[in-house]
């Protein structure tokens, strides 16, 4: 082909050797392809590094000003770090585990069951207008009700076995990802929906492999953002309500005063919600590779 | 391989009734692409051409009259008329080999079966070695050889182009074009192409129409007198320019 021939060409063009002088001083011989890949590679790393040393040490300072503060303060309502730690130790790794556990198994079953209510209605709301008309004021209805307000009623529901939280942070995950999964649907191209068409696609085809592979960035969105809804439902309903879990825990060293207690919750319900929106956010960038960033 | 076959356009009328304004796009338009050549709608923004390009694809309905394909009154789209959009229209989730499989998938054809098609064509538009790319790492004149490597996947008997080389830069857009008509010879099919290039519509065409917005419509029909070995050689003839100046004056 003769433009690609040309673009090829421009790429492939004999490699000058060019002699040059990074900023260190170095002097360093290299084609023009090479030396762009090498200090593109060399760049990035240093980058990397620098970003790992800066977050290590401001995460250091951190846990310095606390514990200093805490000595300052001298509170019992400002445990410091080291507190913390012994208290976490005589409480025991299993024990903590179980709370964690506890927490995580709640917000992952009502997480993928609400997912798994949310992608078929989401469809279906996109691509059939009836189905949307009847069904989105009910949507837009309960979007403006937290999952939290709903406990109360679930609990006498359902009792205060797990079915109740299960419940809640499945309507927590449901309508985010019901309405990103609807907006999905309804912005697609119309011209990949007309380009499948003529090559014969009929309906089931054309959603199938069109309408759901182009959502899937928005759906993913908003995956993320439900699950986000998720952690914070569960750790209110543990709260409220239960034996176990990581918003036990709080509520636990409420009851019984205990301050450390509380704060390492709290630093354990940051560092879980943390480590699910970056699992949640390494997915999204894996399934959406193919798409143009800018 | 069936035969290129005519597109016919039997007294259509087609008009958008956008609110309260009701605006006509044709009315009673009769013509005929011919089977195996290549006719040429020029025309300024807005005069009509994707509208009169989607009735052919069977994308949108006529309100009173036929478009008939080979003889065959059109209900709706089908692969054995392929259409190209100006936008490319790739699917961007899948590699070009994907994409120019999307066809076949469609029709059913297994991923082994598929492959020595895919990899015929991808020779054919000079894209092997871009088999496993994706879309986004293409530039624009890749782009629309993968485009045209997938309407060309299912055989069909006609190609729809809407202005397809109309956002590529003047050199590729010259070398896509010469590249058409090789490919064409590879593969005849009838060809309805749409631009707002005066130039491109002579180099390429058997037969050129001038379009005007409604109540105008067709205001100029011209043969192009060379043949289909034709190259860039012909850009600069006399009767080249003649046959420009001509519809220069109609537009
Ligand atoms: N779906 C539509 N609804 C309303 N008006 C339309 C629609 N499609 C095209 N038109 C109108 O018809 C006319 C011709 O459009 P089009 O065929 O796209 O022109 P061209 O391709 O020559 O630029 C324009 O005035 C446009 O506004
Ligand atoms: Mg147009």
């Amino acid at each position: 082909m003769q433009e690609d021939s040309i673009e090829s060409a421009i790429v492939n063009v004999p490699p000058q050797p060019r002699i040059t002088q990074t900023k260190e001083g170095a002097v360093t011989v290299a084609t023009p392809n090479d030396q762009h890949q090498l200090s593109h590679q060399k760049g990035s790393r240093l980058r990397a590094t620098k970003a790992a040393v800066i977050l290590t040490g401001s995460i250091l300072v951190g846990l310095a000003i606390w514990q200093v503060a805490s000595q300052l303060v001298g509170s019992t309502l400002m445990s410091s770090p080291s507190q913390v730690v012994r208290w976490a130790s005589s409480y025991g790794l299993s024990n903590i585990m179980a709370n964690a556990e506890a927490s995580w198994r709640r917000v992952l079953v009502g997480f993928l069951a609400g997912s798994a209510a949310a992608i078929p209605t989401g469809l279906l709301m996109g691509w059939y207008r009836p189905i949307r008309t009847a069904f989105d004021p009910w949507i837009q209805f309960f979007r403006n009700v937290p999952a939290l307000a709903l406990i109360p009623l679930m609990i006498l529901l359902l009792g205060i076995g797990e079915t109740p939280k299960y419940v809640v942070i499945a309507i927590a995950a449901f309508l985010p990802t019901t309405v990103a999964v609807l907006q999905g649907v309804m912005d697609v191209d119309r011209n990949l929906i007309n380009a499948a068409k003529v090559l014969g696609a009929k309906q089931r085809q054309i959603f199938r492999l069109v309408v759901i592979p182009s959502a899937s960035p928005v759906i993913l969105v908003g995956s993320r953002l439900a699950l986000g809804s998720c952690w914070g439902t569960v750790v209110a309903a543990e709260l409220i309500s239960s034996k176990s879990g990581l918003g036990y825990m709080s509520s636990e060293g409420q009851l019984y005063f205990n301050v450390p207690e509380i704060y390492l919750s709290i630093i354990l319900i940051g560092v879980s919600g943390l480590l699910m929106d970056r699992a949640m956010y390494l997915l999204q960038q894996h399934l959406t590779k193919w798409q143009e960033r800018r | 391989m069936k035969p290129p076959a005519n597109i016919t356009f039997e007294a259509v009328t087609k008009v958008f009734a956008t609110g309260a304004r009701v605006q006509t796009c044709f009315a009673d338009l009769s013509l005929t692409c011919e089977a195996g050549a290549i006719t040429t709608i020029v025309g300024a923004s807005g005069c009509g051409k994707t509208t009169f390009l989607n009735l052919a694809a069977g994308l949108i309905a006529p309100d009173a009259g036929t478009v008939r394909f080979s003889g065959t009154p059109i209900t709706g789209p089908h692969p054995e008329r392929g259409v190209i959009f100006q936008n490319y229209a790739l699917f961007p989730w899948l590699t070009v080999a994907e994409n120019v499989g999307f066809g076949l998938r469609i029709g059913g054809k297994k991923t082994q079966e598929r492959a020595a098609s895919v990899e015929r064509l991808l020779n054919l538009v000079g894209l092997e070695h871009v088999a496993n790319a994706l879309p986004k790492e293409l530039s624009g004149g890749m782009k629309q050889r993968c485009a045209l490597a997938r309407a060309l996947a299912t055989a069909p008997r006609a190609l729809l182009m809407d202005e397809p080389f109309g956002a590529l830069d003047a050199i590729t857009r010259a070398r896509l074009q010469e590249e058409l008509l090789r490919i064409l010879d590879q593969q005849p099919t009838t060809i309805l192409f749409i631009t707002h290039d005066i130039d491109e519509a002579v180099f390429l065409s058997n037969r050129v129409l001038v379009m005007r917005p409604y109540p105008e419509q067709i205001v100029m029909d011209v043969e192009v007198p060379y043949d289909r070995n034709r190259t860039s050689d012909i850009r600069t003839d006399r009767e080249f320019a003649r046959i420009k100046k001509e519809l220069w004056q109609a537009l």
